[in-house]
């Protein structure tokens, strides 16, 4: 090196500071530059997703409130419909009206599930949830002015009223055309008891139709009636309304003890109000087919004999002492 | 004076030192020059380096950006957003067809609407006293009554009558008879063998039918105006009107649901499509305007507006 001359020395170093130039430009500027381009890419890709996933939090936020905004409109339209149609509550709601409005004397009352369309989706495929209707059909009658009432046992004539049937009957021979029953009632309040149902829930009850027809001095009353529930595959809402067309308003303590399962000749069922009650739908000819054909043929015989009283024929309301000696009374006879 | 090759020394000397002067001055220049050669190469080494740390800071720091970046992608915040969006966009989805069916449901049973209760008050204060009504039937659309009179008049003052309180909606059918021979004339008394008279007037029997002033339904349901999707823009809305008022739906032109905005690109009336010129109109004022006839189902489509406000049709 120092045999070399300045020239030679000067050469040398601008060489060699080119080299290290060109070294620093390629591996150190150039590379760097390029690795900050591809870094910049880098980061400009994970901006883009980061705005992408942004624009996907927003429109998370979106749907989230849309969602919630749905859930209380879906829960204010289940709460538009009768959460639970059942037949026996809306029929005792229907009863209690009438009565309660001062139209009790019921002809007929009759209900029906009335088949709903189907419910779609805006793809055409059909929903699982279901419109549910339950139509009731009452028949009321108005009084004629004339004749004294009677319903539900209002006044009582069975054998356990507290007041003796025959004195009632006696009463009820004078009461013709006299105080409540000199008037004609019934109509007003058929009509302010429709009234009142029609204006109970709009949304889920509608009465369709009212009849009136004139009959032998008083008149029927007919009003449909058509109830509209919801069968829901996933119910979002509670229904806690209490209303007497959804919850049960009835009786809940029905004594339930003389009750009984097929009517004999004469209800002997102490405890059933029917006790005392014969049967006049028998026919004394009938074939019996737990009876051989002679016992049919005497059955007929003594039936005639009692002038066909039931009572009479059974014993009924005889003692067992006494009971025998009729037996033997008609034995020898 | 002393020569050397006939050139004198003095002259030989003071060339040598002419030259050794020059080389000298030469030398210093040559180092002056070296010098600041080194300088510059220094500093051209300097200024390489000075971009290699400058750069390699740069690259340093985007690097950290980058990892923050990430470690922000990462993170629970966003990591899961994407699972949500398919969640709630099935929810929605769901939500948005349970809805449709409660509101179809509710559709159903608001076109069905109940008798007028009130109406045979109405009608009570509006029988004629040499009239009564035997029968009468009342629907949601009808009503029907049976009665007999004295005088052919009543009937059609009793329709009078009603029409002023706005009970029908069309020209109710009147029906008037006279009814045949109904009285006995003369006859004998069984209990007491005389003859009594029969006397009664003519009378008449009469029926009158006519439809009820009712209310007409009109259902909007707004669908996603897009090739292959079945969506629909919320539930089915049910307006109630008057038959023969006129109704208008506004803003009509476009529609935000779930975020997105659209843009109306058609409308079915009753599945009749709105030709150009009126769909056009309809745009222009924003507002659709009809007569409530009958029942009607409006069906309204539209397409997402995209960034420069064009719509996707």
């Amino acid at each position: 090196m120092n045999n070399l001359t300045a020239r030679e020395k000067g050469f040398m170093y601008v060489i060699t500071l080119l080299i290290i130039v060109v070294l620093g430009y390629f591996f150190g500027v150039r590379t760097l530059n390029n690795k900050y381009e591809e870094y910049k890419q880098q980061l400009a890709a994970l901006e883009q997703r980061k705005a992408y996933l942004d624009q996907i939090r927003a429109n998370n936020a979106l749907m989230d409130a849309e969602i919630k905004l749905l859930k209380e409109e879906c829960e204010k339209l289940e709460l538009s419909f009768i959460d639970k149609v059942e037949s026996e509550t809306i029929e005792q709601y229907v009863l209690d009206t009438f009565k309660t409005a001062g139209c009790p004397y019921l002809t007929s009352i009759t209900t029906a599930d009335v088949g709903m369309p189907a419910v779609t989706y805006p793809d055409g495929t059909t929903a699982p949830d279901n419109l549910v209707c339950l139509q009731v059909v009452v028949t009321y009658v108005t009084t004629d002015g004339y004749t004294p009432t009677q319903y539900n046992r209002t006044p009582d004539l069975t054998i356990k009223a507290e007041t003796p049937a025959v004195d009632t009957a006696m009463k009820m021979k004078n009461e013709f055309g006299k105080g409540d029953n000199a008037k004609r009632i019934g109509y007003d309040q058929f009509i302010d008891a429709v009234k009142k149902i029609n204006a109970e829930n709009k949304d889920c009850i509608k009465v369709n139709s009212v009849s009136a027809t004139s009959v032998n001095g008083y008149m029927e009353l007919t009003a449909q009636i058509s109830f509209y529930g919801t069968s829901l595959r996933n119910r979002l809402s509670v229904d806690d309304s209490k209303a007497p067309y959804t919850n049960w308003s009835g009786a809940t303590d029905t004594d339930c003890e003389g009750g009984f399962i097929g009517f004999p000749y004469v209800c002997d069922v102490e405890s059933s109000a029917w006790y005392g009650v014969e049967n006049l739908d028998c026919d004394p000819e009938a074939d019996k087919p737990f009876a051989s054909y002679w016992a049919n043929y005497l059955f007929s015989q003594n039936y005639t004999k009692v002038g066909g009283n039931m009572k009479k024929l059974t014993n009924f309301g005889v003692k067992p002492a006494e009971n025998a000696e009729n037996t033997d009374a008609n034995k020898a006879a | 004076m002393a020569k050397v090759s006939g050139v004198s020394k003095k002259l030989l000397a003071k060339k040598d030192m002419n030259f050794f002067a020059e080389f000298t001055a030469n030398a210093a220049k040559a180092a002056r020059m070296l010098g600041y050669a080194v300088a510059a190469g220094f500093l051209v080494v300097f200024v390489v380096l000075a971009f290699i740390v400058a750069f390699f800071i740069r690259n340093t720091l985007i690097k950290n950006e980058i990892r923050n970046m990430e470690n922000l992608l990462a993170s629970p915040e966003y990591a899961t957003l994407e699972q949500e969006y398919a969640l709630l966009t099935e929810k929605l989805n769901e939500m948005t067809n349970y809805n449709f069916a409660l509101t179809q449901m509710r559709k159903t049973v608001d076109q069905i609407d109940p008798a007028p209760t009130e109406l045979p008050e109405v009608l009570a204060k509006c029988i004629p006293s040499d009239t009564y009504i035997e029968s009468y039937l009342l629907s949601e659309s009808q009503l029907e009554f049976t009665g007999y009179t004295f005088t052919y008049y009543s009937p059609v003052e009793m329709v009078y009558m009603l029409n002023q309180k706005n009970v029908f909606t069309a020209r109710p059918t009147i029906e008037t008879t006279r009814m045949t021979q109904d009285s006995e004339g003369e006859k004998i008394d069984p209990n007491t063998k005389q003859k009594t008279a029969d006397i009664l007037n003519n009378y008449y029997r009469f029926t009158v039918s006519g439809v009820l002033v009712s209310n007409v339904h009109i259902s909007i349901i707004r669908y996603e105006d897009v090739e292959g999707s079945n969506k629909s823009l919320g539930g089915i809305q049910t307006m109630t009107e008057k038959a023969g008022d006129s109704y208008h739906i506004n803003p009509i032109a476009s529609y935000s649901y779930a975020g997105t905005n659209y843009k109306l690109t058609k409308i079915f009336v009753d599945d009749v499509l709105v030709e150009e010129g009126s769909f056009n109109e309809i745009l222009k004022n924003d507002e659709f305007t009809d007569v409530a006839r009958k029942n009607t189902e409006i069906k309204l489509f539209y397409a997402p507006v995209v960034a420069d406000g064009s719509a996707q049709g």
